[in-house]
């Protein structure tokens, strides 16, 4: 699981990109998640790397789960139709918690 | 707010309010501007999704220009505050010839989050343009 917090944008989205190559190739097979639940801001550049992402697990055959509650995570998603490419979640138990995955 | 705004300045002109921040054109000074953003729609009474759409618009609108923004130069961003909208303003000076991408991601959402959005580029002196980006939010939710 990847923990995200601060803002998101074009001087902090290549730390998150870096990130997030890092979640997904460590263990290309367990529970993608990223938590975003103390991310204040996201702005398209934090969007495009969420995006690709979400892209790559799918090519490794699994989704990447997103944990978001704060308007500012979620409304930048909805409103682009991107939130269609997450599973999307409000608490990091909501993933976790579910029987049979490990929590890794 | 005039006693808030320190990092820029505030006018009354025919009933509308404008604001305007000028920085030197790097991506560190564009969350000021952002701030100065969400500020205004929230004392404008825009609606939650509304402010943060304004947010993101301008962090997108200001984080492109300053990619093509001449060495040393400023950004300008100017905000009129209007009955139920805000209309942005932000240019930088850039070498001439130089232009905006509009087919990106960035502007494709900055396309969705702004009612209205357009590219200016205004030739100038010495091998020099500026160029612009004007954007418009209204208050509520916009029906799409």
């Amino acid at each position: 699981m990847l923990a995200v917090g601060g803002e998101v944008d074009t001087l902090t989205a290549p730390q998150l990109a870096d990130d997030l190559t890092q979640l997904l190739d460590d263990d290309a097979a367990g529970t993608a998640v990223v938590d975003l639940t103390h991310v204040s801001f996201l702005a398209s550049s934090g969007l495009a790397v969420l995006i690709r992402a979400a892209h790559r697990a799918t090519d490794q055959g699994r989704p990447l789960h997103l944990v978001a509650t704060a308007r500012a995570v979620t409304r930048p998603l909805e409103v682009t139709g991107s939130d269609q490419l997450f599973e999307m979640h409000t608490t990091v138990d909501d993933v976790l918690g579910e029987p049979g995955r490990p929590s890794n | 707010m005039s006693d808030k705004d320190s990092a820029g300045s505030a006018t009354t002109v025919g009933g509308s309010s404008i604001v305007e921040v000028r920085t030197t054109a790097r991506a560190s000074f564009i969350p000021t501007i952002r701030a100065v953003a969400s500020d205004l729609a929230a004392r404008a009474d825009f609606d939650l999704d509304a402010i943060s759409d304004l947010r993101m618009a301008v962090d997108e609108a200001c984080a492109t220009l300053v990619d093509v923004a001449a060495p040393g130069s400023h950004l300008r961003c100017t905000f009129q505050v209007l009955p139920e909208r805000i209309q942005v303003h932000a240019e930088v000076e850039a070498t001439a010839g130089t232009t905006v991408s509009t087919d990106t991601f960035g502007w494709r959402v900055l396309q969705t989050l702004a009612d209205e959005v357009a590219v200016q580029h205004l030739p100038g002196a010495d091998g020099h343009a500026t160029v612009g980006i004007v954007l418009d939010k209204r208050a509520g939710v916009p029906t799409r």
